[in-house]
């Protein structure tokens, strides 16, 4: 072939790393050794057929249940005060308070209404994530517990979500005050607050997660950033990794991410600012860099090394219990993943 | 022979060597050659398709059909052609399984290509959207030809088609870009 035409330059190259390369190899090596992909017309032709099948079934079923008379299903009203709600696994289902205000749970939620009446609703939440959205206008009280968080409402739309080690109040419409510890929070629409699930004795209290105004004005506008300057600044890294300046290495990369825009590229920067915090054996730190570098981009290419390296980093750190859920995650995740070999001694 | 004079001869070696290699069932003859392509296999995917997304896909299937199809090559020192060709075929499917399913859920999905010089980040991007409106059908020859710089010919091999053929797609693309796009691109 040719070279490049100039259209292939400006798209570019894709993001094809030695990593990435071994991954999808493994992924080959798996699915060639189980013998997936070869040809088994019968299977398919029978998977075939048993698809028409459930199709034709759906739509019947589809038909029946649009023609048939009846009354309006109506959501389930909670009525009695301290009536339990366990929800199996299963599609977010809707249930109504008597005052109107609406409750959705996710699956494998838990919580319960400890009040109701025309004064206050108050709900207890045990587990799992709920979303309120709550009547506007009325002279009641409203208020979710979790805990020793109290989240006091007044006409508003907001999600709690009480996970083993935090609670997390996300306001979507409205206005929200979350009260711990004799400390309160008010959140408005779009505003989130994450706390820790248990307050200790020698805990201090924490920040909300909002972003302040005064914040919001000091960010640094980012800049575009070509690769061949992205490439020159990752070669000061990589020169500062060589002198074994770890510390150096990672102010180069923090400075490159505040200052630039990095669009899917900021995945990778923080791989390797992991790498290197776990080089200075700042474990806690690496371990909550690998967790950014995954959200970063759920889909990217880099999420199965981070989240074995969150893994590694929290079991160095001390941090055995997280550490194991996380090499269970990627066990059940990655079956045939390159890492799985570092991760058996925590899941054993 | 050391484990590192053997890695030197696999990487020396040529395609026909390694493609007979594999047919005798050597394991490291198929990474020696995965070595060789993948990123081959990968640029292909990426141009064609305009984002990652789906770029470690395409190469799985890839090299999963060279597996299932080894004992059926010709000739052998045209693994690299064959591997086009069936790559092609591959990003051919899925990018009718993505139209497909837009066409089910009426919305456009999220795309977030990379580019290496993020000032032309834009008019690409423009340029994929574009495509994105395109079947399959003609789009695939038109990238292969235009974006990836095969010729009337490598592109008619590519998509299994004849010369006549690909012109016509080509052409037919290159009139809906237009349409589009202005003059620019095509």
């Amino acid at each position: 072939m040719a070279d490049k035409s100039p259209l292939a330059r400006l798209v570019g190259e894709p993001e094809w790393e030695t990593l990435q390369e071994r991954r999808v190899y493994a992924r080959i090596r798996e699915k060639v050794d189980a013998g997936e992909g070869r040809r088994a017309w019968p299977l398919r032709i029978g998977l075939a057929v048993a698809g028409v099948c459930v199709t034709i079934a759906g739509v019947l079923l589809v038909l029946h249940v649009v023609y048939q008379d009846g009354p309006a299903r109506e959501p389930k009203v909670i009525a009695k005060q301290t009536s339990n709600v366990v929800v199996p696994p299963a599609p977010l289902p809707h249930m109504s308070l008597t005052d109107g205000s609406k409750i959705y749970l996710a699956a494998g939620a838990k919580m319960h209404v400890a009040r109701q009446d025309s004064e206050a609703i108050h709900l207890v939440q045990q587990r799992g994530e709920v979303r309120y959205e709550v009547k506007k206008g009325l002279s009641r009280s409203f208020e979710v517990r979790v805990d020793d968080v109290r989240v006091r409402v007044v006409g508003t739309v907001f999600t709690v979500a009480a996970t083993a080690d935090a609670v997390q109040v996300t306001v979507r419409r409205g206005r929200v005050e979350v009260d711990r510890g004799g400390r309160t929070f008010t959140l408005g629409s779009k505003e989130q607050l994450k706390l820790p699930r248990q307050l200790r004795a020698d805990e201090v209290t924490p920040k909300p997660a909002v972003k302040s105004p005064v914040k919001e004005r000091r960010r640094v506008k980012k800049k575009t950033i070509t690769r061949a300057d992205l490439q020159t600044l990752l070669a000061r890294v990589d020169a500062a990794r060589r002198a074994g300046d770890l510390p150096r290495a990672a102010a180069l990369l923090r400075d490159i991410m505040r200052n630039h825009r990095l669009g899917a590229r900021k995945q990778a920067l923080l791989f390797t600012l992991g790498k290197v915090e776990q080089g200075r054996k700042r474990f806690t730190v690496a371990a909550k860099i690998f967790s950014r570098c995954r959200a970063a981009n759920p889909a990217g290419s880099l999420v199965e090394d981070a989240l074995a390296g969150e893994a590694l980093a929290l079991s160095a750190g001390g941090n055995e219990a997280r550490a194991r859920a996380l090499a269970q995650r990627y066990a059940a995740r990655y079956p045939a993943g390159i890492h799985l070999r570092r991760l058996r001694s925590l899941l054993r | 022979m050391t484990r590192g004079a053997q890695r030197i001869l696999e990487v020396r070696a040529s395609d026909d060597v390694l493609v007979e290699r594999i047919r005798g069932g050597d394991e490291r003859a198929f990474f020696a050659l995965y070595s060789r392509y993948a990123r081959f296999v990968a640029g292909i995917a990426y141009r064609l398709i305009g984002d990652n997304s789906e770029v470690d896909d395409v190469v799985q299937d890839t090299f999963i059909a060279l597996d299932r199809g080894i004992h059926k090559l010709q000739d052998p020192s045209k693994v690299k052609s064959w591997l086009a060709i069936v790559a092609t075929r591959v990003v051919r499917k899925r990018l009718g399984k993505r139209s497909r399913r837009r066409w089910l859920s009426r919305q456009a999905e999220e795309m977030v290509p990379m580019r290496s010089n993020p000032n032309d980040q834009d008019r690409v991007e423009l340029l994929y959207q574009a495509l994105e409106k395109l079947s399959p059908r003609v789009r695939v020859p038109w990238a292969m030809h235009r974006i990836e710089g095969a010729t009337l010919p490598e592109t008619a091999e590519r998509c299994g088609v004849s010369l006549a053929t690909v012109k016509r797609r080509i052409s037919s693309a290159a009139e809906k870009l237009r349409k589009q796009l202005g003059e620019e691109w095509v």
